[in-house]
């Protein structure tokens, strides 16, 4: 049913308002005075008389009556409590309307033409009993259908047209503006009146309400056009639902208005060049507290540290064991815990400020109540929350592919300098042996400029450079292998962080964007919904 | 009324005034106490003062009521021609007519009694010579669509000498009529009740003029026992020769019109009836108005205060930020690091061997280039960042508390600026920084007075020691709680060591200090300068109080 869509809209509606920070409390009240309105029956409308004191709203309802139902009196105000004339053969299903309507006052018909409508005679709106007034603004937001009562002294007072036509009738479907109190006026001047209130009901921007012009006082016979607009086939139900219908939709465009997206579907806040420009401000700034830098000597360390281990011969054990005691294994070879560690180097807040500025410019472009929420969105400490969080995924994610590279030439090298160190030793059992045993005859090797060297001096230079020779290939072999490998690190780090921040920073906008979007469309939605009921 | 003290009285009028004027200048969030003020002001200018002045100035009679209840056709019958249009078209008179002999025009205009309408509102009726002395407005409206019309109204209230209120037996307990009446009570105004279109049935009539009467006499509760003049004009009583009210029905009117023209007697006892009731009604007038102050300077206080705490706050967690030492970038901090740590600044700091090595090096490759420029660029940037970051948190935080607030939500709303840190803060905190680097500079310099420090510091340049100050203002006594150890932590223990070297303990302490105290004070300036523009849109609560207090001393004055 097309009630219910028209309410499920206003409920959408809601929700989206709530995104951008409006204040939803009037359409929330809106929305359950309808729902209670759908849970009575609806076989009968309720119509209200409104206006000012002394226009005849008593003397009205006694003519369309036919007979007396409320007191009318020439004291001011007269009518304190509405009066409600009900159709006998609907009391007791209205019974239960009536009571949500705080009406107590009860006259019934027996109906005739008017069956499927109850006629409340509203007190005034405009005297010094200003609870009267209290009464009609809590009874007029619950009624299906109004007349408005004037007559030729109050027709253009300010209360009737800037308190109640302009702010009521857009709500209401069924409606009438009622010129009563005619017969003070000559027949011409009373049309030259009718077409006053109608100049000026197109002013208050709803001048399509019929008006009609009436003589209460003279009874059934004054009231002719009225009773013509009474009787009029309507049916109840129709009534009821148009009168919801036009609430939600009444209630829709005000939130929308107050989001200043009623019209066109409203462009995101922040156009896109703008917002790519600062992302990539962001993004650098991001990259600078991660220290790619940092990161890439990280992993050559470690790289060269693996290396060590096993590439540097029995000697390894000693080097190693002194690096773990200083901690420098840690210090200085740690690319994960580099990376995790991100948020001890310094501060967020240079790497936030475009994205800040950019946002913030953007306030005096929303409506008043949106800014509230937008300058959440772009308060620093909330942006500094989301990038970190950012960085923090891409830390993680970093972390568990790390993976130190590795090399099988590292084994040969090591296997090498075994060898070496064979030798090493080899060699310091033959210099012991020539230093214990007397007269061992010692070879010799000419070598150039040198002339003849003897063979130990010789084979032990060679062997000590042939190690040194072996450890700094290894660690250049490493450093290529790490800075290599270093430089994928950085790069996929730097790919990774500016890929999540374009994604999730700015969620929260996208967010508020999307809303604007959705309850500008909500507007479409009600009109359309209001449309399909008429 | 003695002439005696007219003089003073004036004297008092043209201060009091001169208060109103001043209260209106003060910005208010309620439209009421406005209204008050102004009601002063205009009550002071277009009918006090000028009635002081003259005493025997043309009487004003002023025709008050709502719409369509036959102020026009009243000046008709009074007018004896149609100067007034009446119609059923409502609301007919959208202009005020000034009916009056063309000297008393002329007395009134130049008196400054209707100052306050513009005068292509004002229309002039020119009466007869015979009718000099008494003067009769035509006000617009009160209650109809045309809401300026209320404006004139109200201001014609404050002006008059004898007020003719007319309205009709639908409209007698009508809420905004009501109102204005109320006013005219409290003013202490001469008034008579045209009671218009009363219906002809005999019950009725008696019912609804008993109400009026009761009703009437209700407002203004002091003049309870004082009976009302009341004019019951039926329905249909009309001359329509000049579309006025039937003569016969309006006589006592008319007739006490005539007798105050006739009679200059009359017409003084008027005045010095409206006079005296309209001093009598300043005394609590000013009272209310000094009461919308003290009231509006008790709010002002409030929200002044939320801007207070919440830049306070925000202050204090940023100061706790810098000198925590979380300000700059590793990455950064590195390359100072590197100069610090460098052997050729090493030969400050140690000795022996090392000294010994690092001289030698010094004396092959020179002192190093200390980055200054990236260092400073870089505090630059953080310490503009963290500011803005906590000016913009302080300023939203201002700007939802006052958005909670009846009195302030309208400001917030036409300031959208509120929501975060002003546009000039940025770039006024780079410059202020820019300041208080030089500063450091200079401090420097002068610091450098011993010989050893003249040396080193012109080795170094002044500028790299001067950054070695900064840096020291950030993490000298840290504790460097959190910071990465190494880069952090090292810089700052070379930085000290370096300074140490250089000035020595105490003259390294009183440079870092003297840096960190005028960072401070320059931070709070700036959050004072920031908060300035939400104190700004509220009137200052010292001048309130001010305002109201001699208001009370004015009047207390009129009293006695």
């Amino acid at each position: 049913m097309s009630v219910d869509r028209c309410l499920d809209n206003l409920d959408e509606a809601i929700e989206v308002a709530k995104v951008v920070g409006l204040d939803v409390r009037t359409a929330i009240a809106t929305r359950e005075t309808a729902r209670a309105r759908i849970g009575f029956p609806s076989s009968a409308y309720v119509l209200a008389l409104a206006g000012g004191t002394g226009v005849g709203k008593s003397t009205l309802l006694n003519a369309i009556a036919g007979e007396k139902v409320s007191p009318a009196s020439a004291r001011r105000p007269t009518t304190s409590n509405a009066i409600a004339w009900v159709p006998s053969s609907r009391g007791r299903e209205l019974a239960g309307l009536l009571q949500w309507l705080g009406i107590s006052e009860l006259r019934e018909h027996t109906g005739g033409a008017l069956a499927d409508v109850a006629v409340l005679d509203l007190p005034d709106f405009d005297s010094i009993a200003r609870e009267h007034r209290e009464r009609v603004d809590a009874l007029l937001p619950r009624v299906d259908a109004v007349a408005w009562i004037v007559d030729p002294e109050k027709y253009k007072d300010h209360i009737i047209h800037a308190g109640y036509l302009s702010e009521y009738a857009p709500r209401i479907r069924r409606q009438i503006v009622v010129l009563n109190r005619s017969d003070l006026l000559s027949s011409a001047d009373a049309s030259r009146v009718a077409e006053d209130m109608r100049d000026q009901l197109r002013r208050d921007g709803v001048g399509d309400i019929e008006v009609v012009t009436t003589r209460a006082r003279q009874g059934v016979a004054g009231i002719g056009e009225l009773s013509e607009w009474l009787e009029s086939a309507v049916e109840a139900k129709r009534v009821v639902a148009a009168r919801i219908v036009a609430e939600a939709r009444e209630a829709v465009r005000e939130l929308a208005a107050a989001g200043g997206v009623v019209g066109d579907s409203p462009v995101p806040l922040i156009e896109r060049a703008h917002r790519e420009r600062a992302l990539v401000a962001v993004a650098q700034g991001a990259l600078a507290m991660i220290d790619v830098a940092g990161l890439e000597r990280q992993a050559v360390a470690a790289t060269r540290f693996a290396a060590r281990r096993r590439g540097a011969g029995p000697l390894r054990h000693l080097t190693s064991a002194i690096y773990r005691l200083i901690g420098r294994d840690r210090a200085a070879a740690d690319p994960v815990g580099f990376l995790t560690r991100w948020h001890l180097r310094g501060s967020l807040a240079p790497a936030v400020e475009p994205m800040r500025g950019l946002m913030t410019s953007r306030l005096p472009e929303v409506p008043a109540p949106l800014r509230g929420a937008l300058a959440r969105l772009s308060a620093p400490a909330s942006l500094e929350r989301r990038l970190a969080e950012t960085i923090d995924k891409t830390v993680a994610a970093e972390a568990d592919r790390v993976r130190v590279p590795t090399s099988a030439l590292w084994s040969v090298f090591g296997a090498a300098q075994y060898a070496v160190t064979a030798l090493l030793i080899f060699l310091a059992l033959w210099f012991a042996s020539l230093f214990g045993i007397r007269d061992v005859p010692v070879g010799t090797i000419p070598l150039p400029y040198l002339g003849p060297v003897p063979t130990p001096v010789v084979l032990l230079a060679a062997t000590l450079l042939a190690g040194y020779v072996l450890a700094k290939l290894l660690q250049m072999h490493a450093g290529w292998l790490g800075r290599r490998w270093a430089k994928q690190i950085g790069e996929h780090v730097t790919r990774d962080v500016r890929r999540r921040i374009d994604g999730d920073l700015l969620l929260p906008l996208e967010q508020f964007d999307a809303s604007r979007v959705a309850l500008n469309r909500a507007v479409r939605m009600a009109d359309d919904c209001s449309n399909l009921s008429d | 009324m003695r002439a005696v003290d007219s003089a003073e009285l004036i004297a008092r009028c043209d201060r009091l005034a001169g208060v109103a004027e001043r209260r209106l200048a003060l910005a208010s969030a309620s439209p009421a106490a406005e209204g008050r003020a102004r009601q002063l002001r205009d009550h002071l200018e277009g009918f006090v003062r000028p009635r002081v002045a003259d005493i025997d100035a043309p009487l004003l009679v002023v025709l008050l009521g709502p719409t369509g209840a036959g102020k026009s056709s009243l000046l008709n019958t009074i007018a004896r021609a149609e100067v007034s249009k009446a119609g059923v078209i409502r609301p007919t008179t959208k202009d005020v007519v000034l009916y009056a002999s063309e000297g008393d025009a002329h007395r009134i205009l130049s008196g400054g009694r209707l100052f306050a309408i513009a005068k292509d509102r004002l229309k002039l009726a020119g009466a007869s010579p015979s009718t000099d002395g008494v003067a009769v407005v035509d006000a617009p409206d009160i209650d109809s669509v045309e809401r300026d019309n209320r404006e004139l109204a109200d201001v014609l209230v404050e002006a008059g000498d004898l007020c003719v209120f007319v309205t009709t037996a639908t409209r007698y307990a009508d809420l905004v009529p009501w109102e204005v009446l109320k006013r005219v009570r409290e003013r202490g105004l001469p008034l008579v009740v045209v009671l218009n279109r009363v219906p002809a049935d005999e019950e009725d009539r008696e019912a609804v003029v008993a109400d009026t009467e009761r009703l009437f006499r209700g407002t203004g509760a002091k003049n309870l026992e004082e009976p009302i003049a009341l004019i019951v004009i039926a329905e249909g009583d009309v001359d329509p020769s000049v579309s006025g009210l039937a003569r016969e029905k309006a006589l006592p009117l008319l007739e006490r019109i005539a007798r105050l023209a006739a009679e200059a007697d009359e017409r003084r006892a008027v005045a010095t009836l409206a006079l005296a009731g309209a001093l009598k009604g300043l005394v609590p007038l000013a009272h209310a108005i000094a009461d919308d102050l003290e009231h509006e300077a008790i709010d002002a206080d409030a929200l002044q205060r939320i801007a207070a705490s919440t830049y306070g706050e925000e202050l204090a967690a940023l100061t706790r930020e810098v000198q925590g030492g979380l300000v700059l970038r590793a990455e950064v901090l590195r390359r100072w690091n590197d100069f610090v740590g460098a052997d050729q600044v090493a030969r400050f700091i140690s000795s022996g061997i090392g000294r010994l090595r690092a001289i030698l090096l010094t004396a092959f490759r020179g002192t190093p280039v200390a980055p200054v420029t990236a260092v400073e660029a870089e505090m630059t940037t953080t310490l503009e960042a963290l500011a803005l970051r906590h000016a913009s948190e302080a300023a939203r935080r201002t700007a939802v508390a006052w958005s909670d607030r009846s009195d302030a939500i309208a400001l917030v709303a036409r300031h959208p600026d509120l929501w975060t840190a002003s546009d000039g803060f940025g770039p006024a905190v780079r410059g202020g920084l820019d300041v208080w680097m030089r500063a450091i500079v200079d401090d420097v310099r002068s610091h450098a007075g011993r010989k050893r420090a003249v040396a080193q510091v012109a080795a170094l340049g002044v500028n790299a020691v001067a950054v070695a100050v900064m840096l020291g203002v950030f993490a000298y006594t840290a504790g460097l709680t959190g910071a990465e150890v190494g880069i952090a932590a090292g810089t700052a223990l070379l930085n000290q060591k370096l300074l140490e070297a250089i000035f020595g303990e105490r003259a390294m302490g009183e440079l870092i200090a003297n840096a960190r105290e005028r960072l401070a004070a320059l931070l709070t300036s700036l959050f004072d300068q920031d908060r300035a523009r939400f104190d700004a849109l509220v009137a200052a609560p010292k001048d309130l109080r001010e305002v109201a207090a001699e208001l009370r001393a004015v009047v207390d004055g009129m009293a006695r």
